[in-house]
């Protein structure tokens, strides 16, 4: 799932990484990571992301309670969960100071990236053909002529530009 | 104001000590903040075991109107450290009810 990103999304999330002290961020769709930029290896993310929902489940369960923000801080080091939606942000970041900027942050990056979410969660199936049937350049048999793409490209020949040419 | 109006909660604070919760605010706001401090505590525990990074000394968790946190004092991680937490009926700056609930240490 993680492989395949597209870059906006990817570019959008490296640019929040660099607000404040942040130095780790993890997007997430249900269950799912999307984007790892941890520090971590991929199995710590995923038992990160179990965690939090189980957390939040936890405090739902009793039906009238929608926790959408957990901030933990541990040494040298806090741990910030935004859900939004279906999507669930996690910044770590190493001044509590921060915390609520980054939790605005964090909540902007994730409604500015619904659309890049939705994208990345469902490609569209025209893109999937035109992709099948775009032939690489290399493939080309060109024979010195240009590529005739959509009809036949009018060239005019040597011949005739000389010829036109001589009127003068 | 409306018949079905619901007052926000106040600003209400606890100490904890010893693993036991107290407050001015009466033994049914403290049975309800102990409820919600040892689940907090206990997800804490568990995220902090998934990235390795020990036991939190400090959790806040917020919904849409309501904010509540938990901090020991000096460092402290363990469930009988000295510490406080806080809760109020709002959205609120978390670093501010940091600060509110660890003034308590004076």
């Amino acid at each position: 799932m993680a492989a395949y990103i597209t870059p906006s999304l990817r570019s959008a999330l490296e640019r929040l990484k660099h607000a404040g002290s942040v130095n780790g961020l993890l997007l997430c769709w249900r269950r799912q990571i999307l984007i790892n930029l941890l520090p971590y290896e991929e199995f710590r993310a995923e038992r990160l992301l179990q965690a939090l929902h189980d957390a939040r489940a936890h405090f739902g369960s009793g039906g009238d309670r929608d926790v959408n923000t957990f901030w933990f801080g541990y040494e040298g080091v806090f741990v910030l969960a935004m859900f939004q939606g279906e999507c669930l942000l996690i910044t770590l970041h190493t001044h509590a100071s921060e915390v609520d900027f980054l939790r605005r942050a964090g909540l902007t990056f994730l409604d500015d990236t619904q659309l890049l979410v939705q994208a990345l969660l469902q490609p569209s199936p025209d893109d999937e053909i035109s992709r099948g049937d775009t032939q690489p350049l290399g493939n080309l048999d060109m024979s010195g002529l240009p590529p005739q793409s959509s009809g036949p490209t009018k060239i005019i020949p040597r011949q005739g530009r000389a010829e036109i040419g001589s009127i003068h | 104001m409306s018949a079905f109006e619901v007052i926000p909660l106040p600003l209400q604070l606890f100490t904890l000590k010893d693993g036991v919760v107290a407050s001015d605010s009466g033994q049914e706001a403290v049975n309800n903040y102990a409820a919600d401090f040892q689940g907090l505590r206990h997800f804490g525990l568990k995220v902090g075991e998934c990235l390795d990074l020990g036991a939190p000394w400090m959790g806040t968790l917020q919904e849409e109107d309501f904010t509540l946190n938990f901090a020991y004092f000096d460092a402290g991680t363990d469930a009988k450290d000295p510490g406080a937490g806080a809760l109020i009926g709002e959205r609120s700056p978390m670093f501010e009810l940091l600060t509110r609930a660890s003034s308590l240490e004076a």
